[in-house]
């Protein structure tokens, strides 16, 4: 929910959603074919600027959502790093297993470099993310040529997410005022059945909403109008220029 | 000789899958420009026929008539009687398909295959209409629910119906939000709009209707002008329904010799101003 206060609130809302979507696509081709860690770290510092300098959004705002990848890429990147049976520096034995664990050289160099490439990505997913909104973004992709049943689930699923969040909560709280999380075998059961109940009130949903929308006139597809947004073509250079230099870097620096 | 009413229904029988009997021989017309509030407890068939009338459901026996010729049930027919009535449901979270209010809104004025200029023109006229535009911006989730209700009925609006259709539309809505909700079915009525409305709120359909319906069990137990109050007095008791006040009050009030006129107000303030 973070992510959608911001995208909506921030200093570029306005701006052409092609343009950021355009400097994204760039610094994430950039961060994922960078050939060093200089490069890809040049690419996330960039990005983390732009979006924290020129988006404004709050800089422990934007540390605290790194911290969602950051459990991922750790454990990815360990199993990278460390290899059992052999390798440059060892670590140790298992105990209990007859197997020694070390740090391999290329391992660990190989286990830097992505993860410099995989925060250049996050930083580049996180610019879209957090100055666009994603019925903006699904405008976007329609541009891309996205099929078009692609683009109505992605809308239709983004609008459940948050009516489904309401009624679990709002079912969460009602069985919880009447005792039901008190015990933990009450918390089990209430659960269960709450997760039951929200299959069939989703289900009702969306009966509700196809019948809606089959009175407004749903043959078989969505339409609706697309905002309108003016090109700024300084943006557009500078973006150009900005993308051409990450990938130019990504490509060229040496390893 | 009467006019022939905008919608009618003449005779029909609906039965839900599961067996239910929704409505029985139901026969009932809507005069064209009139404000309509259909009366009926919970379950007395009032969403069921809001859902024949715009073609989302067939009835099993009896018509639907629009302008006095039968709906037929192809496409292009179904596509011509949605254009005509526009329906908002109850729930709004059942109708808002998309987190952008102006998205939705555009949804049924695209549909109807206008130009893009033209679905522009209905989207702001009718996101104006519901004092929305302020709030266009934002997602559909972070909107309150009087808020959201609000956007239903701009997104049926859009489509400029003769005939908009109100499934309970005040349920949920405080007081403030309730009176510019009339003041917004006022100025459709003086653009002639057929309007029609369900409640359960009895003083608010008599300050506001021209005709009163009252289904009950699927059949149509009352059907009347909202100012025979005789026939009102003579019918509700026996259908379990409360009087509206103002008629109870306006009563007591002649019984005493204290209010002119044979005819009750509408309305609080009127019964005020003719006190005074």
């Amino acid at each position: 929910m973070l992510f959608e206060s911001y995208a909506y609130s921030n200093r570029w809302r306005l701006l052409h959603p092609v343009e950021k979507g355009l400097l994204s696509g760039f610094a994430l081709i950039a961060a994922l074919v960078a050939g060093s860690k200089l490069a890809a770290l040049t690419v996330f510092f960039c990005l983390a600027a732009l979006t924290i300098c020129g988006a404004g959004i709050p800089l422990r705002v934007y540390l605290r959502l790194l911290l969602i990848p950051a459990g991922f890429l750790l454990a990815g990147v360990a199993s990278l790093a460390i290899s059992f049976g052999g390798g440059d520096i060892p670590l140790g034995t298992l105990p209990g297993f007859d197997l020694s664990v070390f740090l391999s050289q290329t391992g660990l160099e190989q286990a830097t470099l992505v993860l410099a490439r995989s925060l250049g990505a996050v930083a580049a997913l996180y610019f879209l993310a957090l100055t666009t909104p994603m019925t903006e973004i699904i405008g976007l992709l329609r541009r891309l040529r996205v099929p078009t049943l692609l683009l109505e689930l992605m809308v239709l699923a983004y609008r459940q997410i948050f009516v489904l969040l309401q009624i679990a909560s709002e079912m969460r709280v009602a069985q919880a005022s009447r005792l039901g999380y008190a015990t933990p075998g009450n918390s089990c059961r209430s659960l269960a059945a709450l997760a039951a109940n929200l299959y069939l009130r989703v289900h009702n949903r969306s009966r509700l909403l196809h019948r809606a929308l089959v009175g407004r006139g749903y043959e078989d597809e969505l339409r609706w109008l697309e905002p309108e947004y003016a090109y700024s073509s300084r943006n557009l250079f500078l973006i150009t220029v900005a993308g051409c230099g990450f990938l130019t870097l990504a490509l060229l620096l040496p390893v | 000789m009467q006019m022939t009413p905008v919608l009618e229904v003449k005779n029909v029988d609906f039965s839900y899958p599961d067996g239910t009997r929704a409505l029985q021989s139901l026969s009932l017309g809507f005069a064209r420009a009139r404000r309509t509030v259909l009366l009926g407890r919970n379950g007395a068939g009032k969403s069921t026929l809001f859902a024949l009338l715009n073609g989302l459901e067939r009835p099993g026996r009896g018509e639907v008539c629009f302008d006095g010729v039968p709906v037929a049930y192809d496409r292009g027919s179904l596509r011509q009687l949605r254009r005509r009535v526009g329906v908002v449901f109850q729930d709004p979270d059942s109708q808002l398909f998309s987190a952008s209010i102006r998205e939705d809104v555009s949804f049924g004025p695209m549909n109807l295959n206008l130009s893009r200029e033209e679905v522009g023109l209905r989207v702001e006229a009718a996101l104006a209409a519901v004092n929305l535009t302020a709030l266009a911006e934002r997602p559909t989730h972070a909107l309150s629910f009087g808020e959201k209700k609000r956007a239903c009925i701009a997104g049926v609006l859009a489509m400029e119906p003769e005939v908009l259709i109100l499934d309970e539309p005040n349920a949920g809505l405080d007081p403030p939000m309730t009176a510019e909700l009339l003041s917004l079915l006022d100025t459709l009525h003086r653009r002639r709009v057929t309007v029609i409305l369900a409640t359960h709120d009895v003083d608010f359909a008599f300050a506001w209707a021209d005709d009163i319906c009252v289904l009950q069990e699927g059949a149509l137990a009352f059907h009347g002008v909202a100012d025979d109050y005789e026939a009102v007095g003579r019918s509700f008791p026996g259908l379990g329904l409360e009087r509206p006040w103002v008629h109870e009050v306006f009563e007591e009030l002649q019984r005493k010799g204290n209010i002119a006129g044979d005819r009750p107000p509408r309305s609080r303030a009127e019964l005020l101003a003719r006190l005074r």
